[in-house]
């Protein structure tokens, strides 16, 4: 199934240079620790946090309404350190879903309502930017300290893996969030 | 060391056998020189010559008695063979060759395209009779180039040698004029009696010969849900069909990657992680500074230093459930990783002696299907040439057929038995009030099924289990359709033939509601994902495929789910161990499509073109009534619809069928045929385009 065109209020959006797409009614907190990569949409009510640690996203992620994107925080015994967030290329974060991983990879698939505990990795432990495919399902919790690995699909509270995904995950993914911002259009006034 | 043989025959020359230290078991087969044949065998018929055949082995006894070699290098046919003769009894029963290519040291074996390894030595060609070994497996990694399969499963035979399993089937044939297998382990499971290696030159594809190396490849077609279907390029054929094995192990919390011995040996799962015991997940290590006993306050002066330096310890905790390894008790750890006390299943000593018997009776049981399996496998064979199976050399030395079976009774473990004796139930067990909450659930005593602990506190932390990489070959000529990378982290692919990349992909794009016996307006949109030009035709449902070729998809509206079916191709490529019935079609096309008249061409798949601002459309002469949109390789088309009026009534969503014919260019099957062939695939589309609303 084609996506159909999302029409957004061009006044409304701001569009950069490198092809953000970011609404004026979103709240991105310490805009200066966040670095968008390019062709990334962030809808309106969606929250980043970048107050509290950086926030670096690849290109063509897509940030739905009302998400929230939170550096994630680890308790010592003297107080509380937040991480830097990174996120790869290709990822879509649903509605809704709060956002509190250490490490999302590329080619990612975040549903709606899904929240992801603290210190959660996603796809990957390592800091290096590998190509990963993973698919959290609208309303799972990840646990916190979970590593999703690549293929795999989890769902539910607590999540787990419920099946594995096909090996053309990668373009299926580039695909959708390509195709996504291709139909991401301002309205005809 | 090295060992000479002299030949104990009248006609055996010098063999060497030369023994060396090392873990591994190799058995080197060299032949390092011919000599000269001696007149009286010059002035025979047969022109024989003699070999001088080096083996090298590290086994602690002989492998061979003797080496009895003659070769008959004849005028018309050179033709060789090695032979051992009678008696030869193996010391071990499982012999590893490594790099046949060190077969031939300084002869070099060329492989020529009848499918035998012949050894060249002084200009002569000089095939090596029989050996009788089989080949276990053959690891091929490291070779370059175009992929050539080597067909596995228990029935490659070459005249002999009998490739069990194919580790790894990715070659190439340009690069190399020796069949390069880097290492070949060969059991040997009878006598070595007779050498014959097949030359499998140049290319490795012989179709009409009966070696079954075939070179091709399939794709696995995945769509976003759906299930695999792997097209075979060799026969450009469509099939939901493959199989599946597995690569690697590795920990989904680790990333640690095991080969599959280790991973047997752990029981398929992480030494080093740990899943909590109530909720599953994984459990994380924490420090934390040893608890001061209060037995040490009252003592001496001594142990205020020990106060003042805190040992640090380290215990299990889950971060989901607060599950903590203090908890259960267990006694916190010195070092971060390792040393958890593993827990004892109660019955090992039972389960051991069971699966030991099992793995005889798994023994004795496949000796005797590869008895049965050996003699129609070599029919193929000219009876004349390579006459010599194992099972007449045992018949000639007079051995009985079957090698004579250990006395397995005394293995056999003691049978269980039924006893009436149960323990009382405690007098409190309908006084006492039950507390829920420290009672295990089902899942939990399941996790660990070997204990089943019934109370909260005996549940123990669990060991991770491990995931799998899985490659996928083709039913029907054995290629790997797809292998992943062996790292875990990667998620990359050695080799994907994924249909994906191969098949025009049809989303639906709009349909205008639908209403019995009236016309909608139905648009479609293809995209061309291969490197060649293809043209799409849009064919009645009742076309007849083409001759191997099926396939089903049913694109619901919704989800883009597929569900694809298949038939197989015809068995005349190979002897397919496995066949498949075609699965039937259950869907019904409820509604009419009309037609175009004109067809659709898409341009290549461009990558490129994402950053090309200039609106290239190629210049098509669209017909303006069938192509509404077009860009890059992609196209909307626009088709019409007309549900038939007697499903008024009922609540089913519209089905529409059509057969899409595309052009395809299989460049793989091209090693084969030189160059790349055209052909037209037809594949079979239901889509189902949503529900009739009202009456008309």
């Amino acid at each position: 199934m084609e996506p159909q065109d999302i029409y957004y209020n061009k006044a409304e959006y701001v569009e950069t240079a490198s092809g953000n797409k970011v609404s004026r009614l979103t709240v991105l907190c310490g805009s200066q620790n966040i670095v968008l990569h390019g062709k990334v949409i962030v809808q309106s009510d969606a929250i980043i946090r970048g107050d509290l640690a950086n926030v670096r996203t690849g290109r063509y992620c897509i940030i739905s309404k009302n998400a929230v994107i939170r550096p994630p925080f680890k308790k010592f015994s003297r107080g509380v350190a937040f991480f830097p967030l990174t996120m790869g290329n290709h990822v879509f974060v649903g509605e809704r879903a709060v956002v509190n991983a250490a490490l999302v990879g590329s080619y990612v698939y975040i549903g709606k309502n899904a929240i992801i505990v603290r210190i959660t990795f996603i796809c990957q432990i390592e800091r290096s930017v590998l190509k990963d495919c993973c698919y959290i399902e609208d309303g799972a919790v990840v646990p916190p300290e979970t590593i999703v690995p690549s293929f795999t699909r989890f769902a539910g509270s607590p999540a787990t893996c419920v099946e594995e995904l096909p090996e053309c995950t990668l373009d299926l993914m580039v695909d959708f969030t390509k195709n996504y911002y291709e139909h991401f259009l301002p309205a005809r006034v | 060391m090295a060992q000479t043989f002299a030949g104990t025959q009248k006609h055996v020359p010098e063999c060497e056998i030369s023994r060396k230290n090392s873990d591994e078991t190799d058995v080197l087969l060299s032949l390092v020189e011919t000599a000269s044949p001696r007149k009286e065998e010059r002035s025979s018929d047969a022109y024989r010559r003699r070999f001088v055949v080096k083996v090298e082995t590290d086994t602690q006894g002989s492998i061979l008695d003797h080496l009895d070699v003659h070769s008959n290098v004849r005028s018309r046919g050179n033709r060789g063979e090695i032979m051992t003769s009678k008696d030869h009894p193996l010391v071990r029963p499982r012999v590893s060759v490594s790099r046949i290519d060190d077969f031939v040291v300084s002869s070099g074996i060329t492989l020529s395209k009848l499918g035998a390894i012949t050894i060249v030595s002084d200009g002569r060609t000089v095939p090596i009779r029989e050996i009788w070994v089989e080949l276990e497996s053959i690891m091929t990694s490291g070779w370059r180039g175009r992929t050539v399969g080597i067909s596995s499963e228990f029935s490659l035979i070459v005249s002999g040698i009998m490739l069990r399993s194919v580790v790894s089937s990715a070659a190439s044939v340009d690069s190399c004029s020796l069949l390069s297998l880097p290492s070949i382990i060969v059991s040997v499971t009878e006598v070595i009696s007779s050498v014959v290696m097949f030359s499998l030159s140049g290319r490795l594809v012989d179709s009409s010969g009966t070696f079954n190396v075939v070179m091709s490849s399939m794709k696995v077609v995945c769509s976003s849900r759906v299930a695999m279907v792997v097209i075979c390029s060799f026969v450009v054929n469509l099939s939901s069909s493959s199989f599946l094995t597995v690569d690697s192990h590795y920990c989904p919390n680790c990333m640690e990657n095991l080969p599959s011995s280790e991973v047997r040996l752990k029981k398929n799962k992480c030494s080093n992680c740990f899943d909590c015991p109530c909720c599953f997940q994984t459990l994380s290590t924490r420090a934390g500074l040893a608890p001061v006993r209060a037995s040490a306050l009252t003592e001496g002066e001594e142990n205020k230093d020990v106060k003042a330096t805190p040992k640090k310890v380290y215990y299990l905790f889950c971060s989901l459930c607060r599950w903590s390894s203090r908890d259960a008790g267990i006694p916190d750890q010195s070092v971060a990783t390792g040393g958890w006390p593993e827990q004892e299943n109660p019955h090992v000593t039972r389960i051991n002696a069971l699966i030991d018997y099992h793995k005889v009776l798994a023994s004795i049981e496949k000796q005797q299907c590869e008895r049965k399996k050996i003699h129609p496998k070599r029919s193929f064979m000219p009876a004349t040439m390579y006459s010599f199976t194992s099972a007449l050399v045992r018949k000639r030395i007079g051995r009985p057929m079957k090698p004579p079976m250990q006395s397995q009774s005394s293995a056999q473990p003691v049978p269980s038995v039924a006893s009436e004796d149960v323990d009382e139930l405690s007098s409190d067990i309908f006084t006492e009030t039950v507390d829920i909450t420290k009672i295990t659930t089902l899942e939990q005593r399941l996790q660990h099924p070997e204990v089943q602990a019934e109370k909260i506190n005996e549940l123990r932390p669990q060991h991770r289990q491990f995931l799998v990489k899985r490659s996928q070959r083709c039913r029907v000529c054995e290629h790997n359709v797809s292998k992943s990378d062996l790292c875990p982290q990667s998620t990359k692919f050695k080799i994907l033939l994924a249909a994906f990349y191969h098949i025009p992909e049809v989303k639906i794009v709009t349909c205008e509601p639908l209403r019995p016996g009236k016309s909608s307006e139905l648009l479609l949109k293809f995209c061309n994902p291969t490197q060649h030009q293809t043209q799409i035709t849009i064919l009645p449902l009742d076309t007849s495929l083409s001759t191997s070729l099926t396939e089903e998809k049913d694109i619901k509206q919704e989800d883009t789910q597929l569900s694809e079916s298949s038939n197989l191709l015809p068995s005349t490529v190979r002897q397919a161990p496995v066949t498949e019935d075609p699965k039937v079609i259950k869907v019904v096309s409820n509604a009419d499509l009309m037609l175009p008249h004109s067809s659709l061409i898409l341009p290549p798949r461009d990558d490129a073109a994402e950053y090309d601002d200039t609106n290239d459309n190629h210049n098509f002469q669209d017909d303006p009534k069938l192509v509404v949109w077009r860009k890059g390789n992609k196209a909307v088309i626009r088709l019409h619809v007309i549900p038939h009026d007697t499903n008024k009534d009922n609540e089913d969503p519209v089905i529409v069928g059509f057969v899409m014919q595309h052009g395809y260019v299989n460049t793989i099957a091209a090693l084969e045929h030189k160059s790349p062939q055209k052909v037209d695939v037809k594949v079979k589309l239901y889509l189902t385009v949503g529900q009739l609303v009202g009456e008309t």
